[in-house]
């Protein structure tokens, strides 16, 4: 059975090297190198890797004037187990990553890499996948599979326009099962049938200790936490035509793209204790409800996490999605505006939240700014299937599925739909 | 929030679209002396249309771009209250991605509007009854301009082609938002706020939309409304962002292609063409939709803009998930439920006010459209729309609906009339899904049949703030 992990990797750059990290990174992704190929991490041959980036955050000021010194955050979303992933990513990159780790604290040219990213890995506060399940390898050749079969019915249907379903599809079934290239479609990667029972089993005492602990939390915090709100001043941003220009230059390049969102957590433990539960909830949403493919009603979300970071001081957002900035900022705003305000009203500089997830990012175009304000550009970023979107993914692997399943007539007219 | 429109204020091509005054043409300008340019803005202001009257023989609009705003003397801080898109303009390195403006399209090709072409300041709309009164008044004007300089005129007469069609042979222009507060009335949760089209209103966040604002002077404080922020005034209110793009349509290699596409179907060669093209617009020549006709035109239908598709047609049997009409306006299809997605629908409206310019050429028929005298001409659309979001409307439909290869769960398909493959795909050409049963039919090597030749953003005031454009020191 095939799951998904996220890795983040969070680490101190030395005193004075974030401009030579800078270049270095620069690198990667600069002709006449490509991301894919080039040869300080290419990430094409790293076969765990699902989408991944180097994020630099750069030195910067807390809530109380302290300085928060400048790191490297390195992300990936892998097929796990953690130990093969890491072991790939070494064996094939280890020499960039060495380039890499050198400007950061705690590493030195030859120390062991595994041993210091591990060391330096940071938990996850709430993880999203959206194509659970399903190993990198797999969504390639279910894609590739998808295709062959399309050109397949082409050529069929020049043959014999007035071909029935069901001979239309025992054809496919057959050309499938008689090509060698395919026999990797009986592997399987889901969830064995005891993995399931299991699984159900947690959902319910899941939902049944949830639930009333949600409840009485709700029914502590209403109160104290209207009087912070009240007294919160939401911040006006005016956004700087340089800073947004370097973001959306390197924006609408491939099907997907990415968001870094990094923001001050609100003072007080209240905040914070709220911040992790919303979180925790989240994730069990992921993990429970959210499990095919939408988190909420949105289609378009690959994978995104929430960290929280330096102590609790801030919280960082990673996300891959289909489709433009805009248009995944409207859906937040359009079909998840209560599940974003509750996590990130606890952020400073938020728009006005009313009971935790009401009002907020309801106001769009405070939102929309807001959102800009604290996006930060992010250096290196790949995506191990860039033609691909979720629904793509999703409708791929119900072809894949339905080719070694009994059909009933309306299944078959269902199934040659995803074509 | 529920102010009454103020009809007086608004150009009145927001109101309507003059199809009465066929004859029409768009001067772009640039400005060459600020104090000149100022006074002719002056008496020129006393002319331009308002909302409240239907003009029967005339009608003058005036938009700025926003280098024309800065050369007419605006301020800095006040320059930087506009929209972003605005500030960059159409032809950015980042924008041509969103649009969809790239290979033959892309702004280094334009005649107008693009980085290699002469700066545009502003943008002249003049309409009339008939072409002689056009061309009396042109020439009037073309005299009167002082501290203006012509950069180029674009021509459209509607009454060269049958009413309300466009090259292509459609009838275009069916579907536009109803608008709360205006005249025209429908199911109320099918009108759309103001806001979204003029600022100064609500919109559909129930908010009202960002709007550029001055600080005070004596003539703003006289024309403006003023803002709770101390000592400023609103510019916007009453005024749009217009959207302005000349795409030419390429007839031939369109026709041609969809006879090419469906050679090995049964039918009659022009039966064949005339439903391929019809299945990626989503609506037969004479206007009628396909969700209520999937099998024939049926011209009794022409008007009809009374349908949706999660009932009616939820799978893209009759109308196809990739066709022009419902990508451009997907109307209850996208959920969560049909009426919510009506609601976020109601987020992405543009009002168009397009005319298509060039000769026309009344065939579906390949060997007589390439042996036409006027093949040779340029022809198209002179789209134009308005919008208070440029980001959130046009720039939404155009990238997330249009040149999105991945609408709805598609793999390679953008818009087969209006789209541009070369986008996030980076394919030569697109694919067009006809869903049908038992499996769908799958019409591979569609091109771009248009090219975009010209384009920039415009904003256009309302009366008062034109009047406190010319009146700036």
């Amino acid at each position: 059975m095939i799951t998904h992990g996220a890795l983040t990797v969070y680490t101190k750059i030395k005193p004075g090297m974030v401009e030579q990290l800078r270049e270095k990174l620069y690198e990667i992704t600069t002709p006449p190198n490509h991301i894919e190929t080039n040869p300080i991490i290419p990430f094409i041959n790293i076969t765990s890797i699902h989408f991944a980036r180097f994020v630099i955050l750069e030195e910067a000021k807390d809530l109380k004037g302290e300085i928060i010194p400048a790191a490297l955050v390195f992300s990936s979303n892998y097929d796990k187990p953690l130990e093969h992933h890491l072991e790939e990513l070494v064996r094939i990159a280890g020499a960039g990553l060495e380039e890499i780790y050198q400007y950061c604290e705690g590493f030195e040219k030859g120390n062991n890499l595994i041993t210091y990213l591990k060391e330096h890995k940071m938990p996850c506060a709430a993880f999203y996948k959206g194509s659970p399940h399903r190993s990198v390898e797999h969504i390639r050749r279910e894609a590739q599979l998808r295709e062959d079969i399309a050109d397949f019915i082409d050529k069929e249907l020049k043959r014999d326009k007035t071909i029935r379903p069901r001979a239309l599809r025992e054809k496919i079934v057959r050309y499938v099962q008689e090509n060698p290239k395919y026999s990797w479609i009986d592997e399987k990667e889901d969830p064995s049938f005891l993995w399931k029972i299991g699984f159900f089993c947690s959902k319910v005492l899941c939902g049944m200790v949830l639930i009333p602990v949600a409840f009485v939390a709700a029914i502590l915090a209403a109160i104290p936490l209207r009087i912070k709100e009240s007294r919160d001043v939401p911040e006006e941003y005016t956004l700087e035509q340089e800073k947004i220009l370097r973001l959306v230059n390197e924006e609408d390049k491939i099907v997907q793209n990415q968001l870094t969102h990094l923001v001050d957590i609100k003072p007080g433990w209240l905040r914070l204790i709220t911040l992790k539960f919303v979180l925790f909830v989240i994730h069990l949403l992921a993990l429970y409800v959210y499990n095919k493919g939408r988190l909420g009603f949105i289609p378009s979300i690959h994978f995104a996490r929430w960290v929280i970071i330096d102590n609790g001081r801030r919280l960082l957002f990673f996300s891959n999605f289909d489709g433009s900035w805009e248009s995944y900022l409207g859906d937040f705003v359009d079909k998840a505006a209560e599940g974003l305000t509750s996590v990130w009203s606890n952020t400073v500089g938020f728009p006005k939240a009313k009971f935790l997830m009401f009002a907020g990012a309801k106001d769009e175009q405070k939102f929309k700014i807001w959102t800009r304000a604290h996006q930060l550009p992010t250096q290196v970023w790949y995506s191990a299937y860039k033609l691909l979107s979720v629904q793509n993914i999703q409708n791929n692997s119900a072809i894949r599925k339905g080719l070694t399943r009994k059909m009933s007539d309306k299944q078959i007219s269902e199934w040659l739909k995803r074509f | 929030m529920e102010g009454k429109i103020e009809f007086s204020d608004i150009q009145g091509l927001i109101v309507r679209g003059y199809n009465e005054l066929p004859a029409s043409c768009f001067l772009l300008l640039k400005i060459t002396d600020a104090v000149k340019a100022r006074e002719w803005l002056n008496v020129l202001s006393k002319e331009i249309t308002g909302g409240t009257t239907k003009p029967s023989e005339r009608a003058v609009h005036l938009a700025f771009t926003y280098p024309g705003l800065a050369r007419l003397g605006m301020d800095e801080p006040a320059l930087k209250t506009f929209a972003r898109e605005f500030r960059e303009g159409m032809d950015t390195e980042h924008r041509k991605r969103a649009l969809g403006d790239l290979g033959a399209s892309d702004p280094v090709n334009w005649q107008w509007g693009g980085p290699e072409n002469e700066e545009v300041h502003m943008l002249l709309m003049l309409y009339y009854a008939n072409e002689r009164m056009l061309e009396d008044d042109y020439i009037v004007r073309l005299s009167r301009l002082n501290g203006v300089q012509l950069v180029q005129r674009i021509d459209s007469d509607l009454s060269l082609l049958e009413k309300r069609k466009e090259h292509f042979g459609f009838q275009d222009g069916i579907s536009q938002p109803v608008i709360k507060g205006f005249k025209k009335q429908t199911e109320p949760e099918l009108m759309v706020e103001p806001g979204e089209f003029i600022l100064g209103y609500q919109n559909e966040y129930k908010k009202l939309p960002e709007s550029p604002y001055v600080s005070g002077s004596e003539n703003a404080r006289e024309l403006l409304p003023e803002l709770k922020v101390g000592n400023t005034y609103d510019f916007g209110k009453n005024g749009t962002y217009l959207v302005f793009r000349q795409i030419s349509q390429d007839v031939l290699k369109f026709w041609k292609f969809m006879e090419d596409a469906t050679k090995d179907m049964e039918g009659t060669a022009e039966e064949k063409r005339v439903w391929l093209a019809s299945k990626m617009m989503g609506r037969w020549p004479s206007g009628a939709p396909l969700v209520k006709c999937p099998f024939r035109d049926d011209p009794a239908y022409s008007d009809d803009n009374s349908f949706e598709f999660h009932f009616a047609d939820r799978e893209g049997l009759k109308c196809p998930i990739g066709a022009h009409v419902r990508r451009t306006n997907p109307r209850n299809s996208q959920g969560p439920t049909p009426k919510y997605a009506d609601r976020v629908n109601k987020r992405h409206k543009i009002l168009r006010r397009g005319r298509p310019y060039g000769p026309y050429i009344e065939s579906s028929d390949p060997k007589v459209i390439a042996s036409h005298p006027d093949l040779s001409k340029d022809r198209g659309l002179l789209f134009m729309c308005f919008n208070t979001s440029i980001n959130r409307q046009f720039e939404f439909i155009q990238d997330t609906w249009i040149n999105n290869s991945k609408f709805e769960g598609l793999y390679n398909d953008p818009d087969p009339i209006a789209g541009n493959p070369l986008g996030r795909c980076k394919a030569e050409t697109g694919t067009f899904t006809v869903q049908a049963e038992p499996v769908r039919t799958s019409v591979k090597g569609v091109p771009s049949f248009t090219t975009v030749i010209g384009g920039a953003y415009f904003f256009m005031p309302g009366l008062n703030a034109i009047r406190y454009l010319a009146s700036i020191r």
